[in-house]
């Protein structure tokens, strides 16, 4: 079973591959330090460039940007009080308290080192778990293949917290989408309004940039923000190698918090804010002297960016052995996979072994890089990235994503796609409609629909085929299961809320 | 990003609820799509049809609940969610669509170099970044930049320049 992870390591370890982790990181950590820039927008900016590579490189890129990025959160968070993405906020708890002390440069070295040791176990428990619930799932049929992406769908909608009704309006939208273009079987037009570039559908790569990308640069330029960047050059930290042997006493935190970060990580919906906020928590009310946390604890800090970091592979275990991605990252790195032509799932496994198990070990060495490439120096040089000014980087951005939709069909026509997802994404974020589940639908509707008129074709047109095998009677009880209990659980807050208020 | 102690003033409680406006879209848009099914396959027009229908329907509740959110904030006595503020600067936006649109039909007509060498100053400079120096220099390594890679390196071609067609 782990055979095909031991032959996959020679491709990973060619200069090229290599090189490409390392600008991933290097390009992560840049973007996860600029506020209001996430791992997501950057691996939907970078999917269109990657088209002409190597699927390895791509994806040892994108396993780079989303280390680096979840480590790169934690810079301003900790000289400005301003998380660089949502799963950062923890840190600055007690990472600006730090920083106002003069140990801003200690903060982000525990931050650091933190982040890889979270990264290495994350990617070490997605090499033990992924390939025996790939063979579980290789059992599977069209019927319970439908039956996951139902799963999948659900899962996102109701486990990712905030508006049910606007998750199942996103969910559905996405389903939407997946279904524009020639019907793969009849060959019946759906929704193209005679507009032959969309006869063979909505390229992912168009969907995932308009809804990603292009509503922060948007905001880039919308907000008119001043940070104070005085103090961030100057950090006055040693080397991080002599800093090292004192943070060994935070052992007990990084354990904690990993094990609580690769669980929420691979529950759908659930996403680094989460695994940091919990193991914050957990790490606070073990302490000796809880009192002195959020006035410049380091522990603090470690707590929350161990989990935060083994957050990353693990989210991946549902996305490749299921199709069914736990978080937004997750799912655009899902269309990373599908623009090359891996189908996510556990025929990936058994297809394309030396691509998936590649992708598992750089992210391990992302973890590792995490360590050499975000030291004293880099870190220094990393935080000067905090005065690129907003509007340049806005005006960039959007060059950015017109050459990227540009690039894959050569035509203006997937542009102008681009801008109006990209409008859509905008209002959709303004009024808190959850995007996730827009890219599932998208990635698992037609999925969805393949499976289902197969497992019809199979069953004579026979309905009663989809709850047939014991398999799919348990993904039906999982699905009810999903969708019933944060209702029956949001109905009991509101009976306990109604009686203390009697 | 929703302050909410301007969202709760009467004038933002007494406004139009974006939420109900955009319950108005989806159902107005996916019936209007729904329409369309009816010349389909059978089996093709099944997940249209199920997806669009839950859409309408997504829509009524979503309409239903603003309503009725809209009712209990005239009620004293009940607390109701202040509706979502769509825009941080409404004026921004709209500038920010006109120059992208306008950068994308100057791209079709102009070429991508030359509409982006316009571009990237004129969009940077009006929306606060008044650094003559700073914007031409970064106008220069990202054109050139891009100019070197997509067509030395990869040979890719992206809308030709009208000066050369």
């Amino acid at each position: 079973m782990y055979g095909n992870l031991i032959d996959a390591l020679p491709a990973v370890l060619s200069l090229g591959n290599l090189a490409a982790v390392v600008i991933g990181v290097i390009a992560g950590i840049c973007v996860g330090a600029l506020p209001g820039l996430s791992a997501t927008m950057a691996i939907s900016v970078l999917i269109p460039f990657t088209f002409g590579m190597d699927p390895l490189v791509a994806l040892g890129m994108m396993a780079g940007i989303y280390n680096g990025a979840m480590y790169g959160g934690s810079i301003p968070a900790v000289l400005l009080r301003i998380p660089g993405t949502p799963a950062a906020v923890a840190t600055s708890f007690d990472g600006y308290p730090m920083a106002q002390q003069g140990r801003g440069g200690y903060a982000l070295q525990v931050a650091v080192v933190s982040s890889a040791i979270g990264g290495i176990v994350s990617a070490l428990v997605l090499m033990l778990l992924a390939p025996p619930l790939a063979k579980v799932t290789l059992l599977f049929g069209p019927t319970e293949i439908f039956w996951v992406a139902v799963f999948g769908m659900s899962a996102i909608v109701f486990l990712l917290g905030g508006d049910v009704l606007k998750g199942l309006i996103s969910a559905a939208f996405g389903v939407f989408v997946s279904l524009v273009g020639a019907d793969t079987i009849t060959g019946a037009e759906r929704y193209t309004f005679g507009h032959l570039e969309l006869l063979d559908g909505i390229n992912i790569v168009v969907l995932l940039v308009g809804l990603y990308a292009l509503p922060p640069a948007i905001g880039l330029l919308e907000e008119v923000r001043d940070f104070d960047t005085q103090n961030t050059g100057r950090l006055n930290t040693t080397s991080i190698w002599k800093a090292m042997p004192g943070m060994l006493r935070y052992w007990k935190t990084w354990v904690r918090s990993s094990v609580i970060g690769v669980f929420v990580g691979i529950l759908p919906g659930a996403g680094g804010s989460m695994a940091a906020f919990l193991s914050y928590n957990e790490a606070r009310r073990a302490s000796r002297n809880p009192e002195e946390w959020g006035k410049g604890e380091p522990e603090g800090v470690a707590a929350s960016e161990t989990s935060n970091n083994a957050d990353t592979a693990a989210a991946l275990i549902p996305a490749l052995t299921l199709g069914i991605p736990g978080t937004a990252v997750a799912a655009v790195m899902l269309g990373g996979l599908l623009i090359h032509g891996l189908q996510p799932g556990p025929m990936l496994f058994r297809d394309n072994p030396g691509i998936v198990f590649g992708f598992m070990w750089q992210f391990l060495f992302a973890a590792v890089l995490l360590i050499f490439l975000g030291g004293a120096l880099a870190t220094n040089s990393f935080a000067q990235v905090l005065r690129l000014p907003r509007p340049l980087l806005g005006a960039i951005i959007i060059a950015l994503v017109f050459i990227g939709v540009y690039s894959i069909n050569g035509r203006l026509f997937d542009v102008y796609l681009m801008l109006g997802f990209g409008l859509i994404g905008y209002f959709m974020d303004k009024l808190k409609f959850p995007l996730p589940p827009v890219v599932l639908g998208l990635i698992l509707g037609g999925f969805a629909e393949q499976n289902l008129r197969l497992a019809l074709r199979i069953g004579g047109g026979d309905w009663s085929i989809l709850a047939a095998s014991p398999t799919a009677k348990i993904l039906i009880a999982m699905i009810l299961l999903v969708v019933l209990a944060p209702l029956f659980s949001r109905w009991l807050r509101a009976r306990k809320t109604s009686r203390a208020a009697a | 990003m929703n302050n909410a102690s301007s969202a709760n003033t009467p004038s933002a409680a007494r406004g139009i609820d974006p939420d109900l406006v955009a319950g108005i879209i989806i159902v107005l848009g996916a019936g209007a799509l729904l329409s369309r099914t009816s010349d389909m396959p059978g089996m093709t027009a099944l997940l249209p049809v199920t997806m669009l229908s839950a859409l309408v329907v997504l829509g009524l509740l979503m309409i239903g609940r603003c309503l009725l959110r809209r009712r209990r904030r005239g009620d004293p006595e009940a607390t109701a969610p202040a509706p979502l503020k769509v825009f941080d600067n409404a004026r921004r936006f709209f500038g920010i669509v006109v120059a992208i649109a306008a950068y994308v039909a100057g791209v079709a007509l102009l070429g991508f170099y030359t509409t982006t060498a316009v571009m990237i100053p004129v969009v940077a400079w009006c929306f606060g970044y008044r650094s003559l120096k700073g914007v031409l220099l970064a106008d220069l390594i990202f054109t050139g930049g891009i100019a070197i890679i997509f067509v030395v390196l990869m040979g890719q071609e992206l809308p030709t320049e009208f000066f050369l067609r």
